[in-house]
This record gives C-alpha cells, structure tokens and sequence, in this order.
C-alpha cells in the first residue's frame, strides 16, 4: 500500500511527457511511368531473373482477333476461357465432358489485347499452378454450383450451359440443350482450386473427382498453339450462357 | 508563426514537391514536434516491372526499380521511416512461377522494408516455399493470428515488433485473413488461424500498456469492407470494434482509398485505415506528428482526426 502510493506521487511529480499525435498528413504517390527513374541497384537484382524469364516469356503463340474483356454475367474474355477449358480437356479423356467451370477470381486480366499473343500474356491472365479435374456431379449437386454463380453474378462457363440468374438463384438451367436432371450424372471440367473447395465450393469435395494431371494455363497456352498451328485466330464465342 | 499554421503550410509546400516532402523546418525547429513517414504497399503481387505496355488501363504504372528511387528520395528527406507491406507479396507475374518469390523478397530487402504481413496469396508455393523464400528477407514477417507450431514456419515469424523512431515507440503487428475456403488446406497445411479480433485486441493491449507504445500499427490482411451478408471480418469492423490501434495498413480487397479511412474505435478514439490497391501503383503514405507535452496538453493537435464519416 505504502508502495503504492509512492508510487503515485512520484509519477504525479515526474510530470511525464507523452507523445500525442497532433496531426496525420496523407499523400500516397502513384508511381507512373515518368514519374521516377530506375533505381539502379534495384534494376541490378531484377536483370539476371528479367532475362531468363524473356527468353521463355516473349514467344509469340497466336493471335487473338479481338480485344476481350472481363466481365459479369458472362463476356468475350469468360467465354473464351471456359470453352478452350472444355475442348483442351475433352482431348485427354475419353467420356464426354457435358461442361467446364472457372471461377471467376482465377482470371486475372480485366482486358486481354488483341494481337500477338505472348507466352507472358497467358502467365497475366493465369498465374496460379492449378490442375484441371474432371468431377462426377449429381443433377443436385450441379444445381448448387449454378446457384452459387448465380450468386455471385456468373462465372465463366463453356457454350454447352444456358442458365437464367432470378433472385440469385440459377433458374431454367439447361446443358447441352436439355434441362437439369437431377439425378444424372453429370462430368464437369473444374480447376483444383474449386474441385477442393475454394471460392467456398466446399459442397463439391464430396464428389468423384479424376486429376488431368494438365495445368489450366498450359491448357490455354496448347489452345492458342493448335489454333495457329490450322492457320486461326483465337475469337470469343459470344453465345448466351448466363442471363440476367 | 504558430506551430499549427506551419505545418498546414508545409504541407501544401510538400504537395507541389515531386515526392510531397520538404525538409521541414517546423520539426527541427520545435524540439516538442516529431515527424514520424510511414510509407506502405499491399498486394504487389510478384509485380516486379511495370505493367506491359499493351494498351491496357494499367500500362506503364508500378516496378519496384522506380518505387525504391522514390523509397529513397523520402528517407533523404526524412529522418524517420517506416517502410510496412501488408501481405499478397507473391503470385501474379512469371517472376513468381519461376522463381518461387525470391525477387520478391530481395527487392524488399533492398528497398529496406521494416515488415511485412502475410497474405493469402503468400501461401501459394507451399509452406515449404514461404519458408525457403524467407530466408532472402532481412525483414520480419509480422502475423499474430495464425499459429504456425505445427509447421515448418514454427518460430519463424514474429506476432509483433517494436520500432524506436527518435524516442517514439511504435508497435507493429499483422493479422491474416481466414485461409479455409480461400487457400487450399495441402498449401497451408497445419497452419492455426486464431480470430483475428480477439488476436488484435490482445497484442493491441499489450503493445499499448505492456510495451508503453506511443503508436500502434495494424498490418491487415483482412481485406477493407464486405456486404452485410459475408460474414468476414474487415479492417472497418476491425478498427470500430477494437481500442488502442491508431492505424490500420490494409490489403486484401486491392482497395484504392483516396484517402484514408477515418473511423472511432470502441472507446470513440480516431483510427485511420489506409490501403493502397495493388501491385505496387501507389506508394502509401503517412506522415504522423507527434507532439510530446504533459498527458492532458496539446498545442498543435488536431480535431479533425476525429471520424467525420457516415
């Protein structure tokens, strides 16, 4: 007690300062592209990485006839990923693939250029090492996933998918043409990242899944190849799929 | 001239400078003012050069080669900086594919950040990748809300850290977002995520009467705002639903806040928030007063701190 109190006046006399904080000034800097110039130890580091990556990075694969652009429900950009998603994966397995999926947040480019097409161009708009699975889903089961992008606003799908988004729910689903059977059995090309659960797909992970073993971007990249390889540019299929 | 009037000059003398600043006189001049910067990114997202020139929305912005000149023109002019990056430093260029993150943390370590956070993203070479990546970091990584005992990264990283500026003590420390449903369970393996509120409120707590910090900085990866019916915790929920944190340096969302965020915590004290998009086009920037005077008296403080939203 007697501590205590010495306590108190002691820290009473000693006047203690504090640090207060009297203002906050906010300027954040954009760094354009004449803003700054290059740091040359910076730059130094970055070279040696810089030119092994172009030797890989700057071939040309293809051409893309249009500029596409990402968007919701569907668009160029969307479409074309997941159609090119199906074919490439209806080429390594032999039942036959009634759709693919991509979720949304895996394309990572708002706009894709139109033009010569790089090999760092498909790195941009697919950095993640994912692996495509095929998945075994259940009439319901697919109504989930439907329903989970309609939720979202739509997700990329391939042409052979037609579906209406009513109060965030997919409604009046159709794939290949024919109505939803809830009891069929449906094989669906979709990335790893969902097939496991992520973008809180978790109602997937109980379905029989097969590994492709191919990566999504090498996928694309084989795509693009194929189709200059026959003399032709790569074009978005503009088909609906996902209606507001 | 008064102390206040000045610095409010300064400051419009520093926005027509190339890098904001001026040598201020005002600090030298008032041994009871103290400037502390606080520079920061999030989400650069392995964006080592420049976006490609290729006609998008983006091309020509960012590179670390030009954000560490800028880096160094400020710590000329200042004497107390705080370089802070709040998570999602991987993934997104083939810099990350091919080399696993290695520039990544190099630049930084050049570039001289203080700390860093982790992001989601940051776990997408495996935990064996972060641990081997961060080994090229002469930077702490700050995180407290996740627990990494049964992994690899054990003993690794720090829930916090203490930086003494010209005798103010600012604490540091970093919260990640939930990784379960975001990040595949055989990246992050046996990785714990704590609730990143109660976390916070604890190394706040501690860093505030424990450590006697003068200035309590929040590295989040929590992500800036959701919809009502997403049920994540955001740096807004954060900062009003806790007490003793002055800033949160945000990520996550790739938010561009024209300015930050000024908010009231529990106890109706300011908290700021502050997030700077991505892939490194903006350099964040804070530049903090500290006036030392007795606890109930201050000359040059400011009411406008004070949450003036909503």
């Amino acid at each position: 007690m007697k501590i205590f109190f010495l306590l108190f006046i002691f820290s009473f006399l000693s006047c203690t300062k504090i640090y207060h904080v009297a203002d906050v000034q906010n300027r954040n800097h954009r760094i354009e592209k004449a803003s700054f110039p290059v740091d040359v130890e910076v730059a130094s580091i970055i070279e040696p990485y810089k030119l092994k990556l172009e030797e890989t990075m700057n071939v040309v694969i293809g051409f893309n006839e249009v500029e596409m652009t990402k968007g919701k429900p569907q668009s160029s950009l969307t479409n074309w990923f997941a159609d090119a998603l199906l074919d490439e994966t209806q080429k390594l397995v032999s039942d036959p693939i009634d759709f693919a999926v991509q979720n949304y947040g895996g394309i990572r480019v708002p706009v894709f250029a139109k033009g010569e097409i790089t090999v760092n161009e498909i790195y941009e708009l697919m950095p993640f090492d994912n692996l495509m699975f095929v998945l075994e889903l259940k009439g319901e089961t697919v109504q989930l996933l439907f329903d989970k992008m309609a939720e979202s606003g739509g997700w990329p799908v391939s042409r052979n998918v037609y579906f209406e988004i009513a109060y965030g729910k997919a409604k009046n689903i159709k794939i290949k043409g024919f109505p939803l059977d809830l009891n069929k059995i449906y094989n669906a090309a979709i990335p790893d990242y969902v097939a496991s659960g992520g973008d809180n797909a978790v109602f997937l992970t109980d379905s029989k899944s097969h590994n492709t073993g191919a990566l999504i971007r090498d996928m694309l990249i084989n795509n693009i190849k194929e189709s200059h390889a026959k003399g032709l540019n790569i074009k978005a299929d503009l088909s609906p799929r996902i209606i507001e | 001239m008064d102390r206040r009037s000045f610095i409010k000059n300064s400051g419009l003398t520093g926005f027509l400078l190339t890098t904001g600043t001026f040598p201020l006189l005002a600090d030298m001049e008032d041994p009871n003012i103290t400037r502390l910067t606080i520079l920061h990114t999030n989400d650069v997202h392995s964006r080592i050069e420049p976006f490609p020139m290729d006609g998008s929305k983006n091309e020509g912005l960012g590179g670390a080669a030009k954000r560490a000149t800028l880096i160094k023109r400020i710590r000329k002019e200042q004497k107390n900086v705080l370089l802070l990056d709040a998570g999602d430093m991987f993934q997104g260029t083939p810099y990350f594919n091919f080399f696993g993150g290695e520039v990544e943390m190099k630049l930084m370590s050049q570039m001289g950040y203080d700390a860093a956070t982790i992001g989601n993203h940051d776990f997408d070479g495996g935990m064996d990748g972060l641990e081997r990546q961060l080994k090229h970091a002469n930077f702490p990584i700050l995180i407290s809300n996740y627990n990494f005992d049964n992994t690899i990264l054990n003993g690794k990283t720090q829930e916090y850290k203490i930086f003494n500026k010209d005798g103010i003590k600012i604490g540091v420390f970093g919260l990640g977002i939930e990784l379960n449903g975001l990040v595949p369970p055989t990246l992050y393996k046996e990785t714990q995520y704590l609730d990143p509120l109660t976390e916070a409120q604890k190394y706040a707590s501690i860093l505030k009467n424990d450590e006697k910090c003068d200035y309590i900085i929040c590295l989040s990866h929590l992500g800036f705002k959701y919809g009502p019916t997403e049920e994540k915790i955001s740096d807004i929920f954060l900062a009003t639903n806790t007490q003793d944190i002055d800033l949160i340096l945000g990520g996550h969302t790739h938010t561009f806040l024209k300015a930050p965020e000024r908010l009231s915590n529990k106890l109706g004290k300011p908290v700021l928030i502050n997030q700077v998009g991505w892939a490194g086009i903006v350099l964040g920037r804070l530049d903090i007063y500290f006036e030392k005077n007795k606890k109930d008296t201050c000359v040059t403080c400011k009411n406008l701190l004070v949450s003036s939203n909503s």
